[in-house]
C-alpha cells in the first residue's frame, strides 16, 4: 500500500468538504429555482451528500424491539417528491442496519406507511400533503429538508456556511419511542428547536 | 575414628556433604550464574508482558477514538474529527493516526516524520516490528461500519527498555557478587578451620608430648642418685643378711632385721614415688595439704643433696590448702630444686620454704612456695628469657631448657605465678604463688594394723610369678584365708567355671595367656556378679584404665596391713 504524506487540516477541509458543498449547494439553487425537481431528475453533490447522511441516521438511532419485524428489510421510505433519486439506492446497496438488508420505498404523497422504519419527506405540490399526519406515535424516524417546506420532522436537514447540517428535535423522537444516539445529537446545529 | 564412622548418622554425613559441597567456589559459582540467568529471564518475561500491554492498550485507545469519532466521521464534520485526531498530539508516543471513511478514503490524521500514512484506510491485524505497534480498527456504530482508525505508536528501543531493567539487573548483579564472595570466603574460612583443627589437635599432642619430657627430663636428672641410693639399699639389705647369718643373738637379728626393713621400705617409696613421676596422666588437681605433699618428696629431695647441697624445709603448720595437679607440683619443685643445685657448684643451702599470703584489696589469697639458693645468681638481661621454653645456660647434654619452662606452665594452669628475684653472686629466689582453695585436702589413709580374718574364707589367687604368688599366699594365710593358686586368667576362668566356690579373687595384672588380669575382672563380673575381684599392680596403663572402670585396686608393692585391710572392706562391707 502506498503511504501518502498527511495534507494540512486546512487543505484537507477545503478539498475534502467546503468545495464541492459549496459547489453543490450553487447548482442546487441554480436547479431549484430553474427546473422543478422530478422523481427522475440527477441527484446533485449536496443531494448525495443527503442521501448518505440520511442512510447514516440510522445506526445512532435506535428503534423499539417491536418495531424490527423479524427478516424483513429495514425500509427507508420516501415521500413526496424524491430529490435524491438513485443516488440514495447507491448509498444503500449492499449495506445492512442491524444485520437487515436495507431497500428504499417510494410512497407519493400518500402511500402506505407499513414497514417503514425511516420516512423522509421531500416537497410536495400537493396542497392536502401532510406526509407526517397518521405517524401518530409510530417508531419511525421521520426526516426532511428545511428547504423543501416540509416541517414537523424529527430530523430536518439545514444548511450552514455551505455545509449541509441537521437539526434534531428529540422529544418528538422520544414520544415514539425512538431513542437518538448523544453522539449524533451531538452533530445537529440544534436540538429541540422548533 | 574409624571405628565411629559406620555408627554416624546419615543425616549428619549428608550434612557433611552438602557442607562440602556448598563449601566450593564452583558451587557459589553456579548458584550465581543460576541467579543470573533467572534474573534475564525474569526481565525477558516482563519484557513480553508489557509488550502485550502495550497492544492491548493501543487497541483500546483506538477503539475510543474510533468510537468518538464515529459522528464526525459519519456526517462530514471534518473540524470535530481533527479535534478528536489532533488531542492525539500530546502523546509522544503516538507516530501517526488517520481516520478512514467506509470505502477506505482517507478522511483526517497526521504522521510524525518520518512515518507516513497509508493512502487507503483497511483493517488487518496488528502489525508489532522492533519499534513499532500498528493497530487499525473499524468504525462501527450499531453494527454498521462507518470507516476504519489507523494508529502506529512508537515502542521502546531495546536500549530503553534495556535501561529500564538496570536497576534490578544492577541488584541481581550485585547479589550474585555477593554469592560467589561468601561461597568463596566460606570456603577458604571452611580449610582454614580444618587446618586449625588439625594444628590445635598435633599441638595438643605436642603440649602433652612436651609435658612428658619435662618430667622424664627432670627423672634424668636424677637418675645417677637413684640408682646410687639404691645401691645403698642392696648393700644395707645384703650386709644385713650377711651379719644374720653369722649371728644368734637375737636382740642383734631383730636390729638387723629392722633394718632391712627400713631400707626396703625406702626403696619402695622412692619407686612409687618415681611411678607417679614418670606416669603419663592428663592434669588432675586435687585439694593438697602442701606441706605434706613436700615433705613426702624427701626421697627425690635427698638425690640432690650431694657435693655439699644442703635442703632445708621451712613448712609452718596450718599452711592453706592449694587445688594443684600434685605431680606437676613435685615436678616443678624438682625443677626449681636442680636449677637451685647446679647454680651453686661450691656447695650452699637450698631452702624451700612455704607461708600464707593474704590477699588484700580484692587480691586472692595464696600460698607462697619459696625455692632460694645461695649460688651464682641470674643476670639481669637474661632473667626474662628463664621461663622461655628451651632456653637454658647448661652445657649441651646437661639441660633442655624445659625445666623453669614447666614451672611457668603448671603455676599459669593452675591459677598461680612465678616471682624470680636474683642478684648476681648473692643467689635467686623463685616464688610459686599458687591461689589458696576453700576445699579439704585427701589426707593420706593412716597405716592400719593387720585385719585378722574375721571367718575362714576361700580366696583364689591369680599369679604367674611363682615367688610373688608364694609370698601373697602366705600373706593370706598369714591374715587367716584359704587359698588356691592359678597361673593364669585362663586357667582362673577353667577353675571358676568347674566350681565357683571362692569368696572373692585375687589377681595379678599383666599375666601371660588370652585373659589379662583386667579381663578376667570384667568376665567375672559379668558371670558371677556377686563375687568381688582385687587386682594387684605396679604402675601400668591399664591400671588408670582399671580404676576409671571402678575396679578395686592393691598397687604392688604393698604390706600385708593394706592387703588385710583392702580385703575385709570387700567381704565385711
Amino acid at each position: 500500500m502506498d503511504d501518502v504524506r498527511p495534507p494540512s487540516p486546512a487543505r484537507t477541509l477545503r478539498r475534502t468538504l467546503t468545495a464541492p458543498v459549496v459547489l453543490c449547494c450553487v447548482l442546487a439553487l441554480l436547479m431549484s429555482q430553474d427546473a422543478p425537481a422530478t422523481a427522475q431528475q440527477p441527484a446533485s453533490l449536496e443531494q448525495a451528500v443527503k442521501a448518505s447522511f440520511l442512510f447514516k441516521f440510522a445506526p445512532f438511532v435506535s428503534w423499539p424491539a417491536a418495531a424490527q419485524p423479524q427478516g424483513g428489510p429495514f425500509n427507508i421510505c420516501l415521500r413526496g417528491e424524491d430529490p435524491f433519486g438513485a443516488t440514495l439506492d447507491e448509498v444503500v446497496r449492499g449495506q445492512r442496519i442491524s444485520g437487515r438488508s436495507v431497500s428504499v420505498r417510494r410512497l407519493g404523497d400518500n402511500g402506505n406507511l407499513g414497514g417503514c422504519q425511516m420516512l423522509f419527506a421531500g416537497r410536495s405540490t400537493a396542497t392536502s400533503y401532510a406526509p407526517f399526519a397518521e405517524i401518530d406515535g409510530q417508531p419511525i424516524l421521520t426526516v426532511s429538508d428545511q428547504k423543501s417546506g416540509v416541517d414537523g420532522a424529527m430530523i430536518q436537514f439545514v444548511m450552514q456556511n455551505g455545509r449541509v447540517r441537521f437539526q434534531i428535535d428529540s422529544t418528538a423522537a422520544r414520544a415514539n419511542g425512538l431513542t437518538i444516539s448523544s453522539k449524533l445529537l451531538g452533530m445537529a446545529v440544534s436540538v429541540d428547536r422548533r | 575414628m574409624t571405628a565411629e564412622s559406620p555408627s554416624r548418622l546419615p543425616l549428619s554425613r549428608l550434612r557433611d556433604w552438602l557442607t562440602s559441597l556448598v563449601a566450593t567456589p564452583i558451587t557459589a559459582g553456579i548458584i550465581a550464574c543460576l541467579l543470573l540467568g533467572a534474573g534475564a529471564a525474569f526481565a525477558f518475561q516482563i519484557d513480553r508482558i508489557s509488550r502485550d500491554e502495550k497492544l492491548q492498550q493501543t487497541t483500546v485507545q483506538a477503539q475510543v477514538l474510533a468510537s468518538g469519532i464515529a459522528a464526525p466521521l459519519a456526517f462530514d464534520d471534518s473540524a470535530t474529527l481533527q479535534e478528536y485526531l489532533g488531542a492525539l498530539h500530546a502523546d509522544p508516543q503516538i507516530l501517526a493516526v488517520a481516520a478512514y471513511d467506509a470505502q477506505g478514503g482517507f478522511v483526517g490524521g497526521y504522521a510524525v516524520a518520518p512515518a507516513k500514512l497509508p493512502r487507503k484506510g483497511q483493517i488487518g491485524e496488528p502489525v508489532i516490528s522492533a519499534r513499532e505497534l500498528t493497530v487499525t480498527v473499524p468504525v462501527v456504530q450499531g453494527d454498521t461500519q462507518l470507516g476504519s482508525v489507523y494508529l502506529r505508536v512508537g515502542l521502546d528501543s531495546w536500549s530503553r527498555r534495556a535501561t529500564r531493567y538496570v536497576g534490578i539487573a544492577a541488584i541481581v548483579m550485585m547479589a550474585a557478587l555477593l554469592i560467589v564472595v561468601l561461597g568463596a570466603s566460606y570456603a577458604s574460612l571452611h580449610e582454614a578451620h580444618n587446618q586449625l583443627q588439625q594444628e590445635t589437635a598435633s599441638r595438643m599432642q605436642a603440649e602433652e608430648a612436651l609435658r612428658q619430657s619435662q618430667k622424664m627430663e627432670a627423672l634424668g636428672q636424677l637418675t645417677g642418685g637413684v640408682a646410687h641410693d639404691f645401691n645403698n639399699l642392696l648393700m644395707v639389705a645384703s650386709g644385713a643378711l650377711d651379719l644374720m647369718d653369722r649371728t644368734d643373738d637375737p636382740t642383734k637379728l631383730e636390729r638387723l632385721k629392722a633394718g632391712i626393713r627400713h631400707a626396703v621400705d625406702r626403696g619402695a617409696k622412692l619407686t612409687q614415688q618415681l611411678l607417679t613421676f614418670s606416669r603419663r596422666s592428663p592434669l588432675k588437681p586435687e585439694v593438697i595439704d602442701l606441706g605434706h605433699r613436700i615433705r613426702g618428696m624427701d626421697a627425690l629431695l635427698d638425690r640432690l643433696q650431694t657435693d655439699g647441697i644442703q635442703i632445708e624445709l621451712d613448712l609452718p603448720a596450718g599452711l592453706w590448702p592449694v587445688e594443684v595437679d600434685p605431680s606437676e607440683l613435685e615436678v616443678a619443685i624438682l625443677n626449681i630444686a636442680i636449677n637451685a643445685r647446679d647454680a651453686m657448684p661450691g656447695g650452699g643451702t637450698i631452702v624451700i620454704s612455704a607461708v600464707n599470703q593474704s590477699g588484700n584489696e580484692g587480691a586472692d589469697d595464696m600460698v607462697r612456695v619459696a625455692i632460694s639458693d645461695s649460688g651464682t645468681g641470674i643476670a639481669p638481661e637474661i632473667l626474662n628469657r628463664i621461663f622461655e621454653p628451651f632456653y637454658t645456660t647448661k652445657g649441651v647434654g646437661h639441660g633442655t631448657g624445659l625445666g623453669l619452662s614447666q614451672v611457668y606452665g603448671f603455676a599459669r594452669a593452675s591459677g598461680g605465678d612465678v616471682e624470680v628475684r636474683s642478684e648476681v653472686g648473692k643467689g635467686t629466689l623463685i616464688s610459686l604463688l599458687l591461689p589458696r582453695s576453700h576445699g579439704e585436702p585427701e589426707r593420706a589413709a593412716v597405716m592400719p594394723a593387720v585385719v585378722q580374718a574375721s571367718a575362714r574364707r576361700r580366696i583364689l589367687l591369680v599369679e604367674d610369678d611363682n615367688t610373688v604368688a608364694g609370698m601373697v599366699g602366705d600373706m593370706l594365710s598369714a591374715i587367716g584365708y584359704d587359698h588356691e593358686r592359678a597361673v593364669s586368667g585362663d586357667a582362673a576362668m577353667r577353675r571358676l567355671e568347674r566350681n565357683p566356690d571362692f569368696s572373692m579373687v585375687l589377681s595379678d595384672m599383666i599375666m601371660p595367656g588370652q585373659l589379662s588380669g583386667i579381663d578376667l575382672v570384667r568376665q567375672i563380673s559379668q558371670r558371677w556378679p556377686t563375687m568381688p575381684a582385687i587386682l594387684m599392680t605396679g604402675y601400668s596403663e591399664a591400671a588408670s584404665t582399671a580404676r576409671n572402670e571402678g575396679i578395686r585396686l592393691v598397687t604392688k608393692p604393698f604390706t600385708i596391713q593394706t592387703l588385710s585391710a583392702q580385703i575385709d572392706s570387700i567381704l565385711v562391707h
